[in-house]
């Protein structure tokens, strides 16, 4: 490594020595107060900026849903979790909520971006994911089907591509992981 | 607005502030929004100052020319004073960013990882002479 830098180093050297040169040479007269004012101005732009990355990084990037069955409420929470880190607003759903939300969930649903639902054994005998599915799917949303166990995916989303398939791998990655691939596929 | 312009708190002032702030906005902005978090990389921006420094001199340079084709040019011994130190300045500026870029090239980035910059060698360091160039460049165009 020291042998490659042996070039560039010399270079600099030779035009920063050039350079000062030209400096003396031609008597060019550097202000002392613009440059200060001009180190304040830069310092000034670094704060703006700095202010302005940590309001843009608060904002969440993405709103999901992520509708999941009381059975398999531990699995949803801890990928609702694992999102969130992504700064991702997730509206956990789960069929706890019964059946006279329909206005809140319509509403929800048309304000996020994509519909994640996680299909079980569970959830095929759950109204609450049709209700889910049928409510996405007039909303014209895209429905991200991630299969956990060894249930087939409802034939209303067959033609969505299913993000996880618990029959192709196991789940042995951890939820952060499934979120970290979620994120990237997006 | 003239007199904003042509104030000299202009110049030394709000070009620098408004060339760090948007450099640094830009890069975070362009992102894919679920990848939005700070990283070194957005503050690198020693390269890119160098670069506006670096066309600050050529438009300044073509300027000068213009400014001393033009008949009954009050200043010309003061424009050709300039421009016969101009391009001996870019061609070294421009030998100079080659250096720093393959110095950067080969000592700032962290080893087996993908994309992360050191933080001295490869942030900091472009970074101040960045600034130090275009503060010089602001300093040096009247």
């Amino acid at each position: 490594m020291a042998k490659k830098l042996i070039l560039p180093i010399i270079s600099m050297i030779i035009s920063v020595t050039g350079l000062v040169i030209i400096f003396f040479k031609y008597d060019i007269g550097f202000q002392i107060t613009p440059l200060l004012i001009g180190c304040f101005g830069v310092f000034t732009g670094f704060l703006l900026a700095l202010t302005f990355v940590k309001i843009r990084e608060k904002k969440p990037s993405l709103n999901v849903i992520l509708a999941y069955t009381f059975s398999d409420r531990e699995i949803g929470d801890e990928f609702a979790q694992s999102l969130e880190k992504y700064r991702i607003k997730v509206l956990s759903e789960t069929e706890r909520l019964g059946n006279d939300k329909f206005e809140i969930e319509n509403q929800e649903i048309r304000n996020a971006q994509y519909v994640l639902v996680l299909i079980s054994e569970h959830s095929r005998k759950s109204h609450y994911i049709d209700r889910i599915i049928s409510l996405s799917k007039s909303n014209s949303k895209r429905i991200i089907p991630i299969v956990l166990d060894q249930a087939e995916v409802p034939k209303s989303i067959s033609k969505y591509p299913i993000f996880f398939n618990h029959k192709e791998k196991n789940l042995d990655e951890n939820t952060h992981d499934l979120a970290d691939q979620l994120i990237h596929a997006i | 607005m003239y007199e904003v312009l042509g104030s000299g708190y202009f110049k030394d002032f709000i070009v620098p502030l408004v060339s760090v702030f948007l450099t640094i906005a830009i890069k975070v902005v362009s992102r894919r929004d679920l990848f939005i978090s700070p990283t070194r990389d957005d503050f690198a921006i020693g390269f890119d100052l160098l670069t506006t420094s670096l066309i600050l001199l050529v438009m300044y340079s073509s300027k000068l020319a213009i400014d001393l084709q033009s008949k009954g040019s009050l200043n010309a011994e003061f424009c050709q004073k300039k421009l016969q130190i101009l391009p001996w300045i870019i061609t070294l500026a421009i030998l100079f960013v080659w250096g720093l870029s393959s110095v950067v090239r080969i000592w700032g980035w962290q080893n087996n990882q993908n994309r992360i910059l050191k933080l001295w060698p490869g942030v900091i360091i472009p970074l101040m002479i960045g600034v130090a160039a275009l503060l010089l460049t602001v300093n040096f165009i009247e």
